[in-house]
């Protein structure tokens, strides 16, 4: 579906926040490396996917009302074979319906569990004074704990870019710290450039994040997204 | 791109609507100035009075015997449309309203007589600046607010929203030896706005400093567009009044969370290489600093002065601001070796004069001789005439005229960037109070940027250095982008 479809089919339902499949796709198209990541509806359709995209795969429930999905049992993860997907569906789906019985269900994502890499934040909201900015930094609890983060104003040059990078604290770890490996900074720069331009298109995204984005030595993967629209 | 509104500073001829016979009106100050130092033509306009400091007055715009440019108006805000209307008939190209009281007040209809105002002019071409301002400071054309405003042009050009903060601008700067090119407060920016003016300054040729006093910005992106601008031509150092929560509340993400105004506001001024400042001292210390000494285009520093611990709280001082100290190099340690072969070894930067009693070496030469190095980017000098407290000493004023002969040596001969740091400190008695403030103006005359701390000085200087190499970048992107 086309980015402006996503968006207008979310709007008709009186929806501002768009699911993971959404905003994936969504980034996807902006070219933003995503995890392939598909919806199913059924039990048989997960067990289809997964073995189509390869094991292991995670599994998440998509729901407009479930913000945090791993405190209510809604993601599960490392499922290694077909028997596991099953199980793993029907354990979700009975987590989400104890925990939120009136929550209205879109299905399961099945995805593809990315290998580990080092842990970013790539995100963007609007300031009421200067309309798109662009976040990056640390991911996991880092960006939460130290706000080791760096702003930039949309649209974004490629200095801009490879700035926004380096300013944060914790630079170095995507360097490879101490013989770790390093993080592709290329991938990272041209990302948040893609985002930007993306952005300078579409006005009506309010806030976004890809948190996390997996680094490795070469290329970056997003693992999960979020697109919030504006009121109107 | 800015540079069309020249003529908005440039009139050829004022009228003072509101000019007024009593001296402590502002609508006065104004009509006065002018009539003192305008050389063009200008009106009185008053209902009451026949004439004004001699000059008979008109009872409205359109009895004005010709067109006139540029219109001040400082009448009560009921009789602004009828102003507006009587401007159109004499083709002013420009008004500028001291008159307050619309939408600053956030009553509906003080509001609306704004909106009305600004549509009328617009219909009859009128640019306005203001309301609620107090206008313009132009000393090349004899144009000011303020009494006793420096006369001489110098090189700055200032925004404020602010009157008062805009007015602080020029006569605290002027005590440092600042000089200004055009000040512009300019309100509630109904019409002209802060991203306008910064465009303005940034094509004026004679503006080669840019200082800006700001609150709210009417269009964010184009304001930070202009900056932008404006950085690749010349530093603009900002000083961001109050803060706004807009925004910080309802938000669902990380991004937003940490993404407040504070965040992008100082995330906004690194992008457009514009210089954040979060105080008057400092807004003043980055004008100084900027329009009173050359291009650094390092942050190695050479720094004389001070004796015993005050030469390592300096060096403290210089290295928390990102200055790096560079020890004394090889050529010149062997030199002042030669020269004394005990005092030679053991000068160290921050230069400690107090070390140096009898030997061959005499301090306020040594710091010229170390400068001459390429190693050194930018030096800070000391300067003192004697301490605030107790009676006045003539060595010590001796010593002063001879390190300040030096230090001139260092930013005329070497030809580099130069602070040199002064007291500030009113001493104990008038004698040595007025040795200082000779010593003042000697510093000030021969063009030096003064500090009144190692730590303030420090920190400009760290900071004008980070400009200039964010330009150069920023001229480097820009080419490259301009040659694809």
């Amino acid at each position: 579906m086309a980015s402006a479809d996503l968006i207008s089919k979310a709007r008709s339902e009186g929806r501002l926040l768009l699911t993971e499949v959404e905003s994936k796709e969504l980034l996807e198209e902006a070219g933003i490396p995503v995890v392939e990541t598909k919806l199913a509806t059924s039990k048989e359709e997960a067990i289809n996917i997964a073995e189509s995209i390869g094991f292991p795969v995670v599994l998440k429930i998509i729901s407009p009302e479930v913000i945090h999905k791993s405190d209510m049992g809604g993601v599960k993860i490392g499922i290694a074979d077909t028997s596991s997907v099953g199980e793993a569906y029907d354990s979700i789906m009975s987590s989400i319906e104890n925990a939120m019985p009136s929550a209205s269900i879109h299905g399961i994502s099945v995805q593809k569990m990315a290998d580990p890499g080092t842990e970013v934040i790539i995100g963007a909201s609007t300031d009421p004074q200067f309309g798109h900015v662009v976040m990056f930094g640390m991911g996991g609890v880092l960006v939460e704990v130290l706000k080791d983060v760096a702003i930039k104003l949309v649209p974004l040059t490629p200095r801009d870019a490879h700035s926004i990078v380096r300013e944060i604290k914790s630079f170095p770890i995507l360097e490879g710290y101490r013989g770790a490996p390093a993080s592709d900074l290329g991938k990272i720069e041209e990302a948040i450039l893609n985002l930007s331009n993306f952005l300078e298109n579409h006005k009506e995204i309010k806030e976004l994040d890809l948190n996390p984005v997996f680094c490795y030595p070469n290329g970056i993967v997003a693992v999960d997204a979020r697109v919030v629209l504006g009121e109107n | 791109m800015g540079f069309e509104l020249d003529y908005i500073f440039n009139p050829k001829s004022v009228a003072v609507a509101g000019a007024s016979e009593s001296p402590d009106k502002t609508g006065h100050t104004y009509f006065k100035n002018l009539l003192d130092e305008f050389p063009g033509k200008v009106y009185p306009i008053n209902i009451r009075a026949p004439e004004i400091l001699g000059v008979p007055t008109f009872q409205s715009i359109r009895d004005l015997p010709e067109d006139v440019d540029y219109v001040i108006s400082a009448i009560p805000n009921r009789d602004v449309l009828d102003l507006v209307d009587a401007c159109i008939s004499k083709n002013v190209k420009t008004l500028h309203l001291f008159t307050a009281r619309f939408s600053e007040t956030g009553y509906e209809k003080e509001t609306k007589l704004e909106q009305d105002m600004l549509d009328m002019a617009a219909k009859g071409g009128i640019r306005i600046i203001g309301p609620n301002c107090m206008g313009l400071y132009n000393p090349r054309l004899g144009i000011s607010w303020g009494k006793g405003f420096p006369r001489e042009v110098g090189n700055i050009g200032v925004i404020s929203q602010s009157g008062s903060n805009g007015g602080d601008i020029v006569s605290e700067g002027a005590i440092r030896g600042l000089r200004f090119t055009k000040v512009i407060s300019y309100g509630n920016a109904l019409d002209l706005n802060e991203a306008d003016f910064i465009e303005y300054l940034a094509d004026d040729p004679e503006t080669e400093v840019i200082g800006a006093y700001i609150e709210g910005v009417r269009d964010g992106a184009r304001f930070a567009k202009a900056l932008r601008y404006a950085s690749a031509k010349k530093p603009v150092c900002l000083l961001k009044g109050g803060r706004t929560d807009a925004g910080t509340s309802m938000v669902s993400s990380h991004t937003a969370s940490l993404a407040g105004a504070r965040e992008v506001w100082e995330a906004m001024c690194r992008q457009t290489g514009a210089i954040n400042t979060y105080s008057m001292d400092e807004l003043l210390d980055m004008l100084v600093a900027f329009s009173r000494m050359s291009k650094a285009t390092g942050n190695r520093v050479l720094v004389g002065g001070g004796a015993g611990g005050k030469s390592v709280t300096s060096a403290d001082e210089c290295e928390e601001e990102g200055l790096a100290l560079q020890p004394i190099p090889d050529d010149i340690r062997n030199e002042l070796t030669e020269q004394d072969p005990f005092f030679g070894p053991w000068v160290t930067n921050p230069v400690d004069s107090s070390i140096m009693g009898g030997s061959n070496l005499k301090p306020h030469e040594v710091i010229e001789f170390i400068a001459k190095s390429p190693k050194y980017d930018v030096v800070i000098n000391t300067v003192s005439a004697g301490g605030p407290w107790g009676g006045h000493d003539p060595a010590r004023q001796q010593r002063a005229s001879r390190i300040l002969e030096h230090t001139i040596g260092i930013s005329q001969n070497l030809g580099k960037p130069v602070a040199l740091v002064l007291s500030e400190s009113i001493p104990e008695s008038r004698e040595q109070y007025e040795v200082n403030l000779e010593l003042r103006h000697k510093c000030i005359e021969q063009g030096f940027a003064i500090f009144p701390s190692m730590g303030r000085a420090s920190r400009a200087i760290s900071r004008l250095v980070r400009y200039y190499i964010w330009r150069t970048a920023e001229l480097e992107e820009l080419k490259a982008r301009n040659s694809k």
